[in-house]
């Protein structure tokens, strides 16, 4: 068998898959994590309740907030009516945001509050919620300390208890991975001896080369059995 | 390329005598330039393959997140440091070493673990933390830990291995080190494409496709670059499996010689020092050894000599893991529970195999339940070794892919006995091989379920202790049987199989590693 078809073929092959699986992964809309500075809970066995009366702060410190820290994502829990007004503040040095959550969020709702994000890197941020509504609510936390336990310390008015609240930032809730390739790609360079762009090019390698080479590897290998040198003879290995 | 002329200065006397030291370089180069020349195209391309793969998922992976690394990567650092091994049940300090333990409670590594719904830490500010943390850390901080750890009772072939990784990463930072000991593990996989090459050249008379087909199902499978990108040692064994697979099928070829008994027989050594089941490869060993010598019927003298030499090397063997044995800092055993087959009383033999026989097929009223979880030939070749989970066992595919790769695992099977039944002469003419490689197979699989059966009496029906990735080991030989169905199939038809099965691997690998990069980095 000739080389040149096998390889169009695989390539045409590649082009399909890539058509009808990659296409649509690239094009599917999430959130875009900023960062997670405190553990979500898994499942319920590791599921805590952070509770604040009317009027209680909730808070949670040592959050590193920047210009890509545009949403604050909570679980609420409330005990049958919807919770009241919620505002949500981030601050740190020479920043701060406000943020108010209108009454009716319910049990169990996962929500995303914008925040206006700072201007610059703010390493030590705090990031808090203060309950304006009349009834109790409680938020996603996992226990602390513990095998989730972060640096973050959640205090209640100030007085710090045993939950982590559960807090992703996102800079946006859904865009799709196709465009931001490129910011996913430098996510996977950070903590390596590698840049973006070397990841970039590992990526074109496996999409485009590794079809092409096992193409030519098969066509080759078929022509060198075919071939007047075939494996009959006394060859290397 | 195998057809490649000889390179003009292939020969061994290139080197100047008493020449300056540059021109000993350019000797050398050009040596090796002739030697990679040699190389044949298609395994070329399949190396290339494994290393694009190999260090796409070790990128695609957070640091720490493969399965138990961090526990692994403890053990690498405390023996680089200490030259210690880290004990299973003493120590004291635990399993990690300084700038790990940081890593994973305070900048979110350990966090991370297993919980889909955490990201790694990825800005700058979280790198530049991290240096700042490591420059307080005092000298030697990075090799303290001596345990307890989970993997302490591993032989330490591989992590001596890693250890060169460790003390040769520029910069000594803790994250460039574990990237420097994946690139170590993706070594591993290449050596292991090579040495399913050239198990496939001795199988089928170095016809190119079908050693191209092995190579590139080596190469391909999903849970081969994985781990390949992960430290862990199961990659290890895997290479070292393929290699001895090789050697096997070479040494009753070629008849035994006291070389190559020894040569076999220190590969069988790497294996039991590389982990608790490398232990499986003692009576391939044995069988291999034997099946050489009624082929070719060698003198007593002969005989006598590869038998001793075989001896030798593994007395030497037993040496080096007594002296490793005294070296472990809590005292206690090499191996955990793959060989941890005493100290019960409740192993029965008949539940054992009914344990199995639940395994495989379908469970019949008349056999008692299986121990401990549903598990079973679906979860363990089909999920997590045909196609994979990865990560430490969050990622995975939609259950459509394995429905998917189990059909066709089915299909592939059938295909295999139907062909092997009506080539069943040539088969017959290839007894050793298929003796060797079938005996392989079963040693594995065979310790595989014993060592569950018993872990599973001895946890009460917790822990089943076998997972997919514990297959590794005999990809090589699964290579060598699809590549049979090349082989056997008409020459059209085997080139088309050939092509689909590498692009469906291919399409499982380029899968995975998305779902990964999803799960960590989007």
């Amino acid at each position: 068998m000739r080389k040149a078809p096998l390889v169009l073929v695989l390539v045409a092959f590649a082009v399909w898959f890539f058509a009808w699986k990659g296409l649509p992964f690239l094009d599917a809309a999430r959130p875009e994590t900023f960062s997670t500075p405190t553990v979500q809970p898994q499942n319920e066995a590791e599921l805590g309740n952070a509770k604040i009366k009317h009027g209680q702060e909730i808070c949670a410190d040592k959050i590193e907030l920047g210009p890509g820290a545009r949403y604050v994502v909570v679980t609420a829990l409330t005990k049958g009516e919807p919770a009241g007004r919620l505002r949500f503040t981030a601050r740190g040095p020479g920043y701060r945001a406000e943020t108010i959550r209108p009454t009716g969020t319910a049990n169990n709702q996962q929500i995303a509050v914008p925040i206006t994000p700072a201007e610059h890197t703010i390493p030590d941020g705090t990031l808090c919620i203060t309950n304006l509504g009349r009834h109790q609510v409680g938020f996603f936390a996992v226990g602390a300390p513990g095998p989730q336990d972060t640096p973050s310390q959640t205090t209640v008015d100030g007085s710090p208890i045993a939950l982590d609240l559960s807090i992703t930032l996102l800079t946006s809730p859904s865009r799709s991975i196709g465009d931001r390739l490129g910011t996913i790609f430098d996510h996977m360079a950070a903590f390596n001896p590698l840049s973006g762009w070397t990841v970039w090019v590992l990526f074109l390698l496996a999409l485009v080369g590794v079809p092409v080479a096992i193409g030519v590897a098969l066509g080759r290998a078929a022509a060198l059995d075919d071939g007047p040198d075939g494996p009959e003879r006394p060859a290397q290995q | 390329m195998a057809t490649a002329a000889p390179h003009p200065s292939a020969g061994r006397d290139v080197t100047p005598r008493g020449g300056p030291p540059a021109a000993y370089a350019v000797a050398l180069m050009s040596r090796i330039r002739a030697r990679l020349a040699r190389v044949p195209a298609p395994l070329a391309l399949m190396l290339g393959v494994a290393a694009v793969l190999g260090i796409g998922w070790s990128l695609a992976t957070a640091p720490l997140q493969g399965p138990d690394e961090a526990e692994h990567i403890g053990y690498v650092a405390h023996l680089a440091e200490t030259g210690h091994i880290p004990s299973a049940t003493g120590g004291g300090k635990g399993g990690f070493g300084a700038d790990e333990a940081g890593a994973l409670s305070q900048f979110g590594f350990g966090q991370l673990r297993r919980n889909r719904l955490v990201r790694p830490p990825w800005s700058p500010l979280a790198e530049q933390r991290f240096q700042a943390f490591e420059k307080t850390l005092p000298p030697g901080a990075p090799g303290i830990g001596d345990g307890p750890t989970s993997v302490g009772n591993n032989p330490p072939l591989y992590y001596a291995y890693e250890a060169i990784g460790w003390r040769l990463t520029p910069g000594e930072h803790f994250f460039g080190r574990i990237f420097v000991l994946r690139m170590f593990s993706t070594l591993l996989l290449l050596a292991m494409v090579t040495f399913a090459w050239l198990l496939a050249g001795e199988v089928f008379n170095r016809r190119r496709l079908p050693q191209t087909v092995a190579a590139g199902f080596v190469a391909l499978l999903p849970m081969d670059g994985f781990m390949a990108g992960q430290v862990n040692t199961d990659i290890m064994l895997a290479m070292v499996w393929t290699a001895f697979a090789w050697l096997a099928v070479r040494t009753i070829r070629l008849g035994l010689s006291w070389q190559r008994a020894a040569v076999l027989s220190a590969v069988a050594v790497a294996s039991i020092l590389t982990h608790g089941r490398g232990l499986a490869i003692l009576p391939p060993l044995l069988l291999t050894l034997a099946v050489a010598w009624f082929v070719h019927h060698k003198t007593l003298r002969e005989t006598l000599k590869a038998a001793a030499s075989s001896g030798v090397v593994l007395v030497l063997g037993l040496v080096l893991y007594r002296i490793v044995f005294s070296t472990a800092a809590g005292g206690g055993s090499l191996y955990g529970g793959e060989t941890n087959l005493g100290h019960t009383g409740k192993f029965n033999v008949r539940q054992l195999l009914t344990s199995i026989w639940n395994f495989y097929f379908p469970h019949l009223d008349s056999f008692s339940a299986r121990l401990g979880p549903s598990i079973g030939y679906r979860q363990i070749f089909v999920q997590q070794y045909f196609a994979g989970v990865f990560g430490s066992f969050e990622v995975y595919f939609p259950y459509w892919v394995y429905d998917t790769v189990q059909v066709l695992a089915a299909v592939l099977f059938v295909a295999f006995y139907t062909l092997a039944v009506v080539r069943w002469r040539t088969l017959l003419a290839r007894w050793p091989v298929v003796v060797v490689l079938g005996a392989m197979v079963f040693s594995m699989l065979a310790l595989l379920q014993i060592a569950s059966y018993r872990a599973l009496l001895q946890t009460t029906g917790e822990n089943p202790l076998i997972v997919g990735r514990y297959l590794l080991p005999l990809g090589g030989i699964f290579a060598v049987g699809l590549a049979a169905l090349v082989q056997w199939l008409p020459r059209r038809a085997g080139v088309v199989f050939a092509s689909l099965l590498l692009s469906g691997l291919l399409m499982l690998s380029i899968g995975g590693l998305a779902l990964s990069v999803d799960r960590f980095y989007a």
